[in-house]
């Protein structure tokens, strides 16, 4: 894998669905497909997936052939299907070699991938809907905790004790304090 | 495609799992090749020795509970 690598996805609006396209292609050479060029598909990213699937569409399309069987539990009921070893190609050049991926019959939409949590465990995600635009973000390796609660409390802490303002506005040294404490500002944070 | 080898680890699964319990086996015309620290390892090693994709089956050695994978939503396997 890369060292540090990570890419964005932006729908134009809000979206339910988390969508990206995903190259993929053999894992190395072989002596029957020496074409390691991904093919691109339209893939979806499933946090209620342990695993990554891919649709018998790719597997005729690449040529793959299995490497072994997953035990699998889908809505549908279970099943014993193939696995094969592939390399995804995630935008901006992120790639991941050597994923094992189960075939199915189908996913429900028109996507031929699905990302789950053995993709997503390698690096960091995160999901934001600012301006009512959905994006979403990831980075491999995982670099550090995103923490949402740590970054509001650094941000009222830092504007508190800045002494002047909090979330915008200009408090007067004798001001209540926007902590709560019922004192004036000056005789507590902006002591 | 892989039905011999994969009803060999069965049949074997067992013996297989006391000896090799969390390894990766090469199992290839009902006759363990190998047994590696990873799925990738297990792959390159089939390749070093030619052995041709979709004639030997890479098989985790854990308990059935543990390898199932578990999908939520969208995902179609009983067509």
């Amino acid at each position: 894998m890369n060292p540090e690598s990570a890419f964005i996805a932006s729908a134009q609006g809000l979206a339910n669905q988390l969508v990206s396209f995903i190259g993929v292609s053999l894992p190395i050479k072989s002596a029957i497909n020496s074409n390691l060029t991904p093919q691109s598909f339209k893939g979806i990213w499933d946090t209620g997936a342990t695993a990554s699937v891919i649709t018998k569409k790719i597997v005729k399309q690449l040529n793959l052939k299995p490497i072994g069987k997953t035990l699998v539990q889908g809505v549908t009921g279970s099943a014993t299907r193939d696995r094969f070893l592939v390399s995804f190609y995630l935008p901006n050049k992120v790639i991941i070699p050597f994923v094992s991926v189960t075939e199915c019959d189908a996913l429900t939409g028109d996507f031929d991938i699905l990302v789950g949590m053995d993709i997503i465990n390698l690096g960091d995600f995160a999901v934001s809907n600012f301006n009512k635009k959905t994006s979403f973000t990831f980075r491999t390796p995982s670099m550090e905790e995103i923490n949402f609660v740590k970054e509001i409390q650094l941000r009222q802490s830092k504007k508190v004790t800045d002494g002047h303002h909090f979330y915008g506005q200009k408090i007067g040294r004798n001001d209540l304090c926007p902590c709560k404490s019922g004192k004036k500002f000056k005789k507590c944070c902006g002591k | 495609m892989l039905e011999r080898e994969y009803n060999y680890y069965n049949a074997n699964k067992n013996e297989l799992l006391s000896k090799y319990l969390g390894k990766f086996l090469l199992i290839r015309n009902e006759k363990l090749e190998g047994v590696y620290g990873s799925e990738k390892d297990a792959f390159i090693a089939s390749q070093e020795n030619k052995f041709e994709l979709g004639t030997f089956l890479i098989q985790e050695c854990k308990l059935d509970s543990d390898l199932k994978e578990t999908f939520y939503s969208r995902v179609i396997f009983n067509q």
